[in-house]
C-alpha cells in the first residue's frame, strides 16, 4: 500500500513536471496512441504516445525483432496488439502493458543503456512529447506495377477472394479488387482491419524479401518519405478484362430515350491513381447497384444521380468539376455557378446513338476511333479577323484613362490552355464556348452584346443578383487574375493610368 | 422625476415602431395614461418572463436599408476608406489611402476613421489573404442606444444608427456598450468632444444616394439595398458557390440582427469577427435590469408614501396616547392634590376649630374661676 501510495505521488510529482517545462513537441510518423483501456470504459490517466520505430531500432541494436512485442499466431502471422492476441480483460490488458513496458526500461536503465520511462507520468503525459504527422499510405497504379514488375505479375500473391463457406482464401483470376473492398476500417467478423491486412501483406513480405520495401512506420507513413518514392511515368495498364470503351446508356433499351454517352474507360483510367476514384465500392459497373430508381445497395442513388451528382468525388460531373479548379481553367470557371449543369453541354457527353441504335452500331464501337478526345480539335468558328485585337474600356473613365484590353492575347492565351488539357479539349472543343468565359449569358457570336447592354447602374431592385457595370468589370477582371494568379498588372494603375487632373467621384 | 425621463426617452427601435404604427394615439399620451402605462410595466415585470410583451422581438424596419459585405470579393484597395473620408469631411491621414502597406498592421475606427479595412492572413484558407472592412453594423437595436440615457442615439426607419451631439453628455457608455468596439470619442477636442462613428451616410441615402463607401468599391464588395434584399443576395451567392462561402450571413442575428451583413469564406473567428454574441439584441439582455425601473418608479413614491402616512399615523396615535396619558396622570395627580389639599384645610378647620374650642372653654374657665373668686 505504502509502496502504491509513493508511485502515485511520485507519478503526481513527474506528472506536474512534465505540465509545467512544456517540452517542444516533435512531430513523428511512428506514433501509436496506446488507448486500449478505453474500449472498458473512460481512462483514468491519459493515453501513452507510442513511438513504435524508435522502439524497433532500439531492439534491433541489441539482435532483437518483432517477436519480442508481438506474439506469433498459428497462422504464423504477428498479432498486431502488444504482447496478447485479443483485448480481453481489463485488468490483464494494463498489466501487460505496465510489467513488460516498465520491466524492459527497467532493465536498460540496470545495464546502463537509454532507457524509456519507468514512473506513471512519465508514459501517461497530459502534454505528450510528440505528436503523429502519420499520412494514410496508398497503392497507386505506379507502386501497383512496380510490385507487378518486381513479382512477375504473380497476381495471386497479394490479391485473394475469401470463400465463405470452407472459409479459405482463393485467387481468382480477372475478379482482382482493391483491397478496401473486403478490408474495412474495422475488423470484421471474417476479414482482418485494413490495418491490419496491410501491415501483414506489406511489412510480412518487406520484411521476408531482402531489398524490398520499407519496414519501419516512417518508410510509407511520413509526408517526405512518400514523396521520395519513386513514380513510374507511365505505369502499365492494371489488366482485369475491363473494356477499352463502353456506350453507357440509362437502363432498359425500349424506355430509354436519352442518347448514350460513348465513355473511354482507357482513358480514364490514365487520369485516375486508382480503380477506387469511381469504382468506390466494388469493381461491378455502376448501373448494377445504381439502378434507374436507385436500389437498397446503392443507398437511393439513382444512376442519374451516380453520374451527375456535381458535389461527389465518384460521379462524372463531380470528377469533372474539380478539374475546373486547376489554375488554367480557374479564370473562367470560379466565375461560374458551382455544380451547375449546362444545358448546352448535355450532348458533349451523351453524343453517342441513341439505345435503339446500340445494337446495331455496338460492333462498330469496339474502340474509341470515333469520339476519341484527340481527335477533336480546338476550333472557333469565326476567323482570327473576326477577333479584335484590342478593346478600349472607357465608358467609366472619369478619374482613370480608359482601358486598353488585349482582347486577342487573352483569347490566344485561353486557347492555347484548352488545347494542352485532353478534358478541355473535349469540352471545349466545339462550338465557341471559350467566348463565354467573359460574354456570358448571351449567344455566342462574332458579335456579342457589349457589357453595357446589361450592366448598368448597380444594386437594381428588380434585377437583385446582377453586379452593375463598375462592378461587373472589375469583378470579371480581377477574378479572372487572381483565380489564375496573374499578378501583373498589379494595382489600379496597372490597367489603367490616373488622369492627371482628378476629377470630382469615381 | 429623473428615472421616469430616462425611460421616456429611451427609445427603443421597438417603441419607435410603435410610434409609427400608432403615431396618432402616442401623440395624445397624456400624463394620465403615461403613468398607467409605467403601473402595467411595473406589474409587466412582475409576470413570467414568456408573459411579458417586451420580449418581442423586433426584426427591423421594413424596408430599411443594408449594406452586404462580401469579403471574398474585397480587394483590400482602400477606395471605401477614401470615399468615406471624403464624404463625411474627414482630417485627411497622414499616409494617402493608396499606400497599401498600413494593411500590414491591424487597425480600429478612430475618431477620424469612420471605417477600416483590414487583412488578414488564413492558414489553410485557400483564398487568403482575406480583407475584411468594419465600421458600425448598425444593429437593429443598438446596444449603444440603450446605454445612452440622453438618448443621443436613434436607429432611424431607414436603417442607419445616427448620433445627436447636442444631447450627449460624453459619459462615453455608448463605447462601452457598443460590442463591435465601434465607436469612438474625440480626445482630442477640448470643447465639446463627440462621439464619432460611420452614419451609413445617413443624409445621403435619405436623398437615394448610395453610401460613400459602397459607391467607391470596384469590386461592388459592398451591396447596398433594403436589408431584406442584401440577405437575398447573400443567400443567393451562398447557393451558388457553396464552396467559396461559410454557409452563414453575419448580421442577419448577431446582437438581434445589424444592418451590416457579411458573408465570407474564412471562418469568422479568424477575420476577427466574434461569435460570442449569440442573437439576442443588446437592449433585451438589459430589459430586465431597465424592466425594473418603471417598477421602482410606480411603485416605490406609493410604498415609500404609504410608509411615511404610517409613520405619521403611528406618530399621530403615539402623540395621543402621549397627551391622553399626560392629561390623566395631570387629572390624578390634580385630583390628588385637591386631595390632599382637602385634607390640609379639613384638619386645618379641625385644628382651628378644636383651638377655638380650646380657647373657648379656656375662656368659659378663666371667667368662672374669676366670677367664683368673686363670690368667695
Amino acid at each position: 500500500m505504502v509502496a502504491a501510495a509513493l508511485v502515485v505521488l511520485l507519478g503526481f510529482a513527474f506528472w506536474g513536471c512534465a505540465e509545467g517545462e512544456f517540452p517542444e513537441q516533435t512531430s513523428r510518423a511512428d506514433i501509436i496512441v496506446i488507448d486500449s483501456m478505453s474500449a472498458f470504459g473512460s481512462l483514468d490517466r491519459p493515453p501513452v504516445v507510442f513511438p513504435h520505430d524508435q522502439h524497433t531500432e532500439a531492439l534491433a541494436e541489441l539482435g532483437e525483432d518483432c517477436e519480442t512485442c508481438h506474439i506469433t499466431m498459428e497462422n504464423g502471422r504477428l498479432a498486431s496488439r502488444f504482447m496478447r492476441l485479443d483485448d480481453e480483460d481489463k485488468d490483464l490488458v494494463m498489466e501487460t502493458y505496465h510489467t513488460n513496458c516498465v520491466a524492459c526500461h527497467q532493465t536498460a536503465v540496470e545495464e546502463g543503456r537509454d532507457s524509456g520511462p519507468t514512473i506513471c507520468g512519465d508514459c501517461h503525459r497530459v502534454e505528450p512529447l510528440s505528436v503523429s504527422s502519420r499520412v494514410p499510405m496508398g497503392f497507386d497504379r505506379s507502386l501497383h506495377d512496380r510490385h507487378g514488375e518486381r513479382l512477375g505479375y504473380e497476381c495471386d500473391l497479394c490479391h485473394h477472394e475469401y470463400d465463405e463457406e470452407t472459409e479459405e482464401l482463393y485467387y481468382a483470376e480477372g475478379e482482382e479488387t482493391t483491397c478496401r473492398y473486403c478490408h474495412l476500417p474495422e475488423r470484421q467478423d471474417d476479414s482482418p482491419s485494413l490495418s491490419e491486412a496491410a501491415h501483414w501483406a506489406c511489412v510480412g513480405c518487406h520484411l521476408a524479401t531482402p531489398d524490398a520495401g520499407p519496414t519501419e512506420c516512417a518508410g510509407c507513413h511520413d509526408a517526405e518519405r512518400q514523396q521520395q518514392i519513386k513514380v513510374l511515368d507511365n505505369p502499365k495498364r492494371l489488366e482485369r478484362d475491363q473494356p477499352d470503351f463502353v456506350l453507357l446508356r440509362a437502363g432498359n433499351l425500349d424506355s430509354s430515350t436519352v442518347s448514350t454517352v460513348p465513355f473511354s474507360h482507357v482513358a480514364h483510367e490514365d487520369f485516375n491513381k486508382t480503380c477506387r476514384s469511381c469504382h468506390h465500392e466494388s469493381m461491378t459497373p455502376c448501373s448494377e447497384c445504381h439502378t434507374l430508381g436507385g436500389s437498397e445497395e446503392s443507398r437511393g442513388i439513382t444512376l442519374q444521380q451516380a453520374m451527375h451528382d456535381p458535389g461527389s468525388e465518384h460521379s462524372c460531373i463531380g470528377c469533372h468539376n474539380k478539374q475546373k479548379d486547376e489554375i488554367a481553367c480557374a479564370g473562367c470557371h470560379s466565375l461560374m455557378e458551382q455544380g451547375r449543369l449546362s444545358e448546352h453541354a448535355c450532348n458533349i457527353c451523351h453524343a453517342g446513338p441513341t439505345p435503339d441504335l446500340v445494337e446495331s452500331v455496338e460492333g462498330r464501337y469496339t474502340s474509341l476511333s470515333q469520339f476519341k478526345p484527340s481527335e477533336r480539335e480546338v476550333r472557333l468558328s469565326f476567323t482570327s479577323g473576326d477577333i479584335p485585337d484590342t478593346v478600349t474600356v472607357g465608358i467609366l473613365s472619369e478619374e482613370y484613362e480608359p482601358v486598353e484590353f488585349p482582347h486577342g492575347q487573352i483569347v490566344n492565351k485561353l486557347m492555347e490552355h484548352i488545347s494542352e488539357s485532353k478534358i478541355a479539349t473535349h469540352f471545349h472543343g466545339h462550338e465557341d464556348i471559350v467566348c463565354q468565359g467573359c460574354h456570358h449569358h448571351s449567344p455566342v457570336g462574332t458579335k456579342p452584346p457589349r457589357c453595357e447592354n446589361c450592366h448598368d447602374e448597380p444594386f437594381n431592385e428588380s434585377d437583385l443578383f446582377k453586379p452593375g457595370l463598375y462592378g461587373a468589370y472589375h469583378r470579371q477582371c480581377l477574378g479572372c487574375h487572381q483565380s489564375m494568379q496573374i499578378e501583373e498588372p498589379a494595382g489600379c494603375e496597372g490597367c489603367h493610368e490616373k488622369k492627371p487632373v482628378q476629377d470630382a467621384g469615381r | 422625476m429623473k428615472g421616469a425621463m430616462r425611460k421616456s426617452r429611451y427609445k427603443t427601435p421597438a417603441d419607435e415602431f410603435e410610434v409609427q404604427q400608432q403615431t396618432e394615439q402616442r401623440m395624445s399620451t397624456s400624463r394620465r395614461k403615461f403613468l398607467g402605462w409605467m403601473a402595467a410595466a411595473g406589474a409587466g415585470t412582475a409576470l413570467p418572463r414568456g408573459a411579458s410583451a417586451q420580449q418581442e422581438h423586433f426584426t427591423g424596419y421594413p424596408d430599411s436599408y443594408g449594406v452586404l459585405h462580401d469579403t471574398t470579393l474585397c480587394i483590400g484597395c482602400r477606395s471605401c476608406e477614401a470615399a468615406c473620408n471624403e464624404v463625411n469631411s474627414l482630417p485627411a491621414p497622414q499616409e494617402p489611402f493608396e499606400d497599401l502597406t498600413i494593411l500590414d498592421q491591424k487597425r480600429r475606427t478612430h475618431a477620424d476613421t469612420f471605417t477600416v479595412v483590414n487583412r488578414y492572413d488564413v492558414e489553410g484558407y485557400q483564398k487568403s489573404p482575406v480583407f475584411r472592412k468594419s465600421q458600425c453594423n448598425h444593429c437593429l437595436e443598438p446596444a449603444c442606444a440603450s446605454a445612452c440615457f440622453v438618448g443621443a442615439f436613434t436607429k432611424t426607419p431607414e436603417g442607419a444608427v445616427v448620433y445627436d451631439p447636442s444631447l450627449c453628455v460624453g459619459c462615453r457608455y455608448c463605447i462601452i456598450a457598443c460590442p463591435f468596439n465601434v465607436p469612438t470619442y474625440e480626445y482630442d477636442e477640448a470643447l465639446e468632444p463627440k462621439v464619432m462613428k460611420c452614419t451609413m451616410c445617413h443624409p445621403l441615402i435619405s436623398e437615394g444616394k448610395l453610401p460613400g463607401c459602397v459607391e467607391a468599391c470596384p469590386m461592388e464588395a459592398l451591396s447596398f439595398g433594403k436589408r431584406t434584399d442584401m440577405i437575398t443576395i447573400a443567400r443567393e451567392r451562398i447557393r451558388k458557390y457553396p464552396g467559396r462561402y461559410i454557409d452563414h450571413v453575419y448580421g442577419e442575428h448577431e446582437m438581434g440582427g445589424t444592418s451590416w451583413l457579411y458573408i465570407t469564406g474564412a471562418p469568422f473567428e479568424e477575420i476577427d469577427m466574434r461569435t460570442d454574441l449569440g442573437s439576442l439584441p443588446a437592449p433585451k439582455l438589459t430589459s430586465g435590469a431597465l424592466g425594473m425601473v418603471p417598477m421602482v418608479i410606480g411603485v416605490w413614491p406609493v410604498l415609500l408614501g404609504g410608509a411615511y402616512l404610517m409613520n405619521q399615523h403611528r406618530d399621530r396615535l403615539a402623540e395621543k396616547e402621549k397627551s391622553e396619558a399626560v392629561s390623566h396622570a395631570v387629572d390624578r395627580t390634580r385630583a390628588e392634590a385637591e386631595d390632599k389639599a382637602k385634607q390640609v384645610a379639613e384638619k386645618a378647620n379641625k385644628e382651628k376649630e378644636l383651638a377655638i374650642e380650646k380657647a373657648v372653654k379656656q375662656a368659659l374657665a378663666e371667667a368662672a374661676k374669676e366670677s367664683g373668686g368673686a363670690e368667695a
